[in-house]
């Protein structure tokens, strides 16, 4: 190293911190974007454990969106394997909280108050798919968590922004349709 | 290196005493070895220390932090980014190298505890392979840019994580994304010339092969005739391409190849019911004519005793063997076949790696190979031989078998210290 020339050394290392800070950058510009321009949607959970939604600092969420009934796949397509890019039709039922309508294979075209979710299949079995969609841990400061501890899960909701291609991003958490947490995107 | 410095002491001690060299040389050799050595307890503990504030920032990731404004906690993560590579650069202007690259490692670490804050901070429960992928080609870059060996065994290991985080949560890694990351960080070593960073290299290449292996994708015998070609690569001729990196990286290589050949061939024959046993003796069969077919290739590039055409020859040979050597050995096919072509491979493996290693003055190579014996007839001991009796039957041929070529070895290495003048 003592061979190279100064010059050198700061560049690189200004390059090393550039390229890192700028991969970093992205990761948050994009959320923001989607945070800030994605259209709402709320979407119910239901109970993994019925017990405890919030275990400690985090909780893994799963949404009655993310196991979906075989006979909401659209169209001839007669399957999806585990690794499928999948979409789902979104549409605000009666109780105020997104009620799934279809599944394609691809983006299908977005009918008016509908929202389209991107997801990923992570298993099948002969009456149900299950999704993933990125939204599935949600991160709490310790004295929240234990205060929404007791809380039933059905009372909550999240809502969450929808991009442009599906992909979902969680914006705050209701409880009973109040805010109960929330954060600026910044 | 310092068991190097250890044994050169012993050698000069002996050249003194022969009145080869006088006390005042020998002193002299030894001091510039020690100093050449590249073993410093400063750097060492510099990195090591680093470790240590690395596994730190890591656990940050789990502290509780979620009550700061996420503009403050963004701003945490940049700035610890920008300064970790600040004080790299003072360190390095100023001349204290090993304290340099030891906080290149921090700004690694702290990258990739960004990329795992970030994810928690905006609830982002993406693919975690992913995010390991990203952190891996961060940390790659600065191994890259300030030719940084701890910064590039750091990168390598993070392959492993990717490979097996891949594996445990989420969609598996393919084979060929793999071998594009590997064979990047592979020209990274060679570039850097690294021993250390050679073992990290071939210890996540051992954890890919391993889970292939798991997986049964390979057809039995591919991952011992990988590991055979790399021994007969590494092996080459000396100087084959006119740099001395290939001297300093190739003998640990060879040994490598030697240990996934070998290795190969036992974890075969151990873990019988988990391959499909006929297939895997024909295919044994194949694939060690094609590997003899190889090795007489090799022998002739190195000697450079035959033209090129025998060369091609012996390839040709070798592919046809492939082809037609299944059908033919079909019949052959069973439980006992298999054992004792695979015993055989090996006993035979094995000891030419010992001999090979030892004409090479190559210790790991030997080493591997008396490793090798060992285990197979500790196998031998406990799996194919029944009775007591034929076991005993077994050792003493071997044993006479093995003394009878000592004695050749011994014949041979003193006529050639004869030649030596004392």
């Amino acid at each position: 190293m003592t061979t190279r020339p100064q010059r050198f050394v700061a560049l690189s290392l200004i390059a090393i911190a550039l390229i890192q800070s700028a991969a970093l950058a992205k990761i948050v510009y994009d959320r923001v974007a989607l945070l800030r321009a994605g259209k709402e949607v709320v979407l119910k959970l239901v109970p993994r454990d019925p017990r405890d939604p919030f275990k400690g600092y985090y909780s893994s969420l799963n949404y009655d969106i993310s196991q979906l009934d075989r006979r909401l796949i659209a169209g001839g397509r007669p399957d999806f394997s585990v690794g499928d890019t999948a979409y789902v039709v979104l549409r605000t039922g009666p109780e105020g909280h997104a009620v799934p309508a279809s599944l394609y294979p691809s983006m299908p075209v977005e009918m008016a108050g509908d929202v389209v979710a991107r997801g990923k299949i992570s298993w099948v079995s002969p009456d149900r798919i299950n999704l993933t969609y990125g939204i599935e841990e949600y991160y709490l400061p310790q004295m929240e968590a234990a205060r929404l501890d007791n809380i039933p899960v059905d009372s909550i909701r999240i809502v969450a922004a929808a991009g442009a291609d599906g992909q979902l991003a969680i914006k705050r958490l209701l409880v009973d349709g109040e805010p109960a947490y929330e954060e600026p995107p910044f | 290196m310092l068991g190097y410095t250890a044994h050169l002491r012993r050698d000069l001690a002996r050249w003194r005493e022969r009145g080869w060299i006088s006390a005042e040389q020998e002193e002299r050799m030894a001091a510039d070895a020690a100093t050449h050595s590249g073993f410093s307890a400063g750097s060492v503990l510099a990195i090591l220390g680093a470790v240590l504030l690395c596994l730190a920032i890591v656990t940050f990731v789990a502290a509780n932090w979620e009550a700061l404004p996420r503009i403050v906690r963004l701003g945490i993560l940049f700035g610890t980014l920008w300064l970790s590579y600040a004080l790299a650069y003072g360190l390095f202007r100023t001349g204290r190298d090993q304290f340099g690259h030891a906080m290149l490692l921090i700004g690694g670490a702290v990258f990739g505890a960004s990329i795992m804050l970030i994810a928690q901070t905006y609830h982002i429960s993406g693919n975690p392979a992913d995010a390991v992928l990203l952190w891996a080609a961060g940390v790659f870059l600065a191994a890259v840019l300030m030719l940084s060996t701890a910064s590039l065994i750091f990168a390598i290991l993070l392959l492993a994580v990717w490979l097996v985080i891949g594996e445990t949560e989420g969609p598996s890694i393919p084979m060929w994304q793999f071998a594009i990351a590997w064979g990047l960080c592979a020209a990274a070593v060679w570039r850097q010339n690294s021993l250390l960073a050679l073992h990290a290299l071939m210890l996540v290449l051992l954890v890919a092969l391993f889970r292939e292996f798991m997986r049964e994708t390979l057809a039995p015998g591919t991952v011992c005739l990988f590991g055979f070609a790399v021994y007969v690569l590494a092996g080459g001729r000396r100087g084959l391409t006119g740099d001395a990196r290939a001297e300093h990286l190739f003998p640990t290589l060879a040994t490598y190849g030697a240990l996934v050949c070998l290795g190969d061939v036992m974890l075969l024959q151990v873990g019988e019911p988990l391959v499909s046993v006929p297939a895997a003796s024909v295919a044994m069969l194949a694939w060690a004519g094609l590997a003899a077919a190889l090795l007489a290739v090799a022998g002739a590039y190195r000697s450079r005793s035959f033209p090129p055409i025998v060369v091609a020859g012996f390839a040709v040979f070798a592919v046809l063997l492939r082809l037609v050597l299944p059908p033919l050995l079909a019949p052959l096919n069973d439980m006992t076949t298999f054992d004792i072509l695979a015993g055989v491979l090996i006993l035979v493996g094995s000891l030419w790696l010992i001999a090979d290693g030892g004409r090479r003055g190559i210790r790991s190579i030997s080493a591997a190979g008396y490793a090798f014996f060992m285990a197979e007839l500790f196998y031998i001991y406990f799996k194919t031989f029944g009775g007591l009796l034929e076991t005993a039957l077994f050792y003493l041929l071997a044993g006479l078998l093995l003394i009878a070529m000592s004695a050749v070895f011994v014949v041979s290495e003193r006529r050639k210290a004869q030649r030596i003048p004392a």
